[in-house]
């Protein structure tokens, strides 16, 4: 049978503010669980012309390139040993945010994985392609937090959970590999693997 | 945004800076670049944001705002139809904050950048999205 090979400036067959649901690492450690990234956070960021944002969401969460147009093509002709790691690459995650949330008092019931990547994306204006490869802030950490659906009130269709919120965040002076101040900035260590 | 062309001007359009409340997280975030951030933690209500060098200030964002915003709105003395300042809100913060703001001064002085912003940018967002 005839192989369909796509022309690297296609637009891949995503939609931009609807992505795919993913499988994260478990809380637990053991397995893995699947999670949407929040709906409502996706239109907030889109309301408020955050582009930066949702390109971190498809690259650091989804674990793909936006799809816009050339983005499979175009910018790894600039930046062509580029590495993009995602949250299924978080090598720590912690639970408990330790500050008021909604009707929370504590938000207790965050988890937040961390990941370490060398190189993130950008939005750039360029008629080729509007996002671009570009290395991560120095002695920083990408952030995730993801919040069970039951928290959020979403109807669950099987799913987890859900990524609320996700940043660069700077790194411990001393485990630059793990959030500033990781020991008190969380409520619980969940797991940690390296670091 | 199902429309090609919307999203093509969406994508390649120029920035326009406002706040914007984040309902899953609890936050309200200004940011007035467009860039790859920094967040920084100040406490449990504040995070300072830098630009992608981690020098340049370039927002801030407030946390539990919600929780909090029900507790101060009153003596700010707002109601239904105002747009809220959110230097003002800052402002609230600081005196919540009393004893524990006086004596830090990294706090103290990173509660000042951001009142500074919201002041510059004339930060604000409406009520109805607030409450």
């Amino acid at each position: 049978m005839a192989q369909i090979i796509l022309h690297p400036a296609m637009k891949p067959k995503r939609e931009f503010f609807k992505p795919p649901a993913i499988e994260i690492p478990h809380p637990s450690g053991t397995g893995h669980i699947p999670i949407a990234v929040s709906s409502i956070v996706i239109e907030e960021l889109a309301k408020a012309g955050r582009r930066v944002p949702l390109f971190q969401m498809w690259s650091h969460i989804v674990g793909e390139m936006p799809p816009i147009n050339n983005a499979y093509h175009y910018p790894q002709i600039h930046y062509p040993d580029a590495v993009l790691n995602s949250i299924q690459h978080a090598h720590a995650c912690y639970k408990g945010v330790k500050r008021p949330l909604n009707k929370e008092d504590d938000g207790g019931d965050v988890y937040v994985y961390i990941i370490s990547t060398p190189q993130t994306v950008e939005w750039k204006s360029d008629m080729a392609c509007n996002v671009a490869l570009v290395d991560s802030p120095p002695n920083t950490v990408f952030t995730v937090h993801v919040r069970p659906a039951s928290a959020l009130q979403i109807e669950a269709a099987g799913l987890w959970g859900a990524a609320t919120k996700w940043e660069f965040v700077d790194a411990d002076a001393e485990r630059p590999t793990l959030p500033d101040a990781y020991g008190t900035r969380y409520s619980e260590t969940v797991w940690e693997r390296e670091g | 945004m199902n429309n090609e062309l919307a999203f093509e001007a969406w994508l390649s359009a120029t920035y326009k800076p406002a706040a914007a409340y984040m309902q899953d997280s609890d936050c309200v975030e200004y940011v007035a670049e467009d860039t790859v951030c920094v967040y920084q933690r100040i406490d449990e209500a504040l995070t300072l944001v830098y630009d992608e060098t981690g020098f340049g200030l370039v927002g801030f964002k407030l946390k539990g705002f919600r929780n909090f915003f029900e507790h101060v709105k009153e003596d700010i003395g707002l109601t239904e139809g105002h747009f809220v300042e959110l230097c003002r809100v800052l402002e609230q913060v600081c005196l919540k904050g009393g004893e524990e703001h006086i004596g830090d001064a990294r706090r103290k002085n990173a509660y000042r950048a951001a009142e500074k912003i919201a002041k510059r940018d004339n930060v604000q967002i409406d009520y109805k999205i607030a409450a």
